[in-house]
């Protein structure tokens, strides 16, 4: 199971580079460009802070991306 | 162009810092007590961020540095219990070194110097990333080959062919680092393959020169840092591309 995320898209709409972003949340340019590119997972605190940076709920801007596996283990009989 | 965007083009601190620890431990080479200067400005700021003294790094760049700490300690600790598993594997020190125990197979400075290693190659490739980190790497030992060059552009006259072809070896060694940077800049995928080939064929060869016993020592030093150089780079390359 993966967790993905929505941050490039959320921050080309508000016209915000990696760098304004980081500048907002308090975190380097490098810290935003790995969480986009789901090198890091961030722990709740930053996503927080990003959802807020970004103007939008955490649910909106990461969401797991199920697998098959999980699908079969947890559905109803 | 105004103060504020100067300051912002200079790079942080914590960075300039860094950027002379590596160059120092490129010129510790020619000149061993420049490796006090690396390890200062490498180890001493992490302990200050560590006792809550120093505050600049964040959740991701924290992790890394652990991590790149604990990629340092398993190396080390697989140098030190090959150490002491060389007598009996039949490994010995020069004639006329009575070096014994773990130095026998890395000398007390190739182990010193593996901390260092491991800890920067670990950390830029997890900070720049795969392709980044390679290239700089890369270029970064290619550069580091010219060094001995300054130890022996001194040398006296009456050595003149030896420095000769000493420096053109060094020139060589620099030249192909700097081609392979590029190669895993533009070509990441088969870059990487061959960096793997070429780390293969480079143990393959020492490993044969290895069988004697005066060549030991230098030898499995120079194995450690193709490996780690070649080797790391290689892998990381490979799995990145794999990933993506």
């Amino acid at each position: 199971m993966k967790l993905i995320n929505h941050i490039k898209q959320h921050r080309a709409r508000l016209d915000l580079t990696q760098a304004d972003l980081a500048k907002r949340v308090g975190v380097r340019r490098q810290t935003i460009l790995a969480v986009e590119k789901g090198k890091y997972v961030p722990s709740a605190l930053l996503a927080f802070q990003l959802a807020e940076a970004l103007g939008m709920p955490v649910a909106e801007l990461f969401e797991l991306e199920k697998g098959e596996d999980h699908d079969d283990q947890f559905s109803s009989p | 162009m105004t103060t504020n965007s100067v300051a912002r083009k200079l790079p942080s601190a914590d960075w300039l810092a860094f950027g002379v620890g590596v160059v120092c431990l490129f010129l510790s080479y020619v000149y061993g007590p420049l490796m006090l200067v690396t390890l200062f400005a490498v180890f001493v700021p992490s302990v200050l961020r560590e006792v809550g003294l120093l505050r600049d790094g964040d959740e991701w760049t924290v992790k890394i540095m652990h991590r790149a700490g604990f990629h340092a300690l398993l190396v080390t600790a697989f140098m030190i219990f090959l150490g002491y598993l060389a007598p009996s594997l039949g490994w010995h020190a020069p004639p006329g070194n009575l070096t014994t125990g773990p130095d026998i197979v890395f000398g007390g400075e190739t182990l010193r110097k593996a901390v260092v290693w491991v800890f920067l190659i670990s950390y830029l490739l997890q900070y720049w990333g795969a392709r980044l980190g390679s290239f700089r790497i890369l270029l970064g030992v290619g550069i580091m080959n010219l060094t001995p060059i300054v130890g022996f552009a001194r040398m006296p006259e009456g050595n003149q062919t030896s420095a000769t072809t000493f420096i053109l070896v060094a020139l060589g060694a620099a030249a192909l680092f700097v081609g392979l940077a590029f190669l895993a800049r533009q070509f990441p995928r088969p870059g990487g393959w061959i960096l793997l080939v070429l780390c293969l064929a480079a143990c393959t060869f020492m490993g044969y020169q290895a069988r004697d016993p005066r060549a030991t020592w230098g030898v499995l030093a120079v194995i450690f840092q193709v490996l780690l150089i070649l080797g790391v780079t290689g892998v990381a390359l490979v799995r990145e591309e794999a990933r993506t």
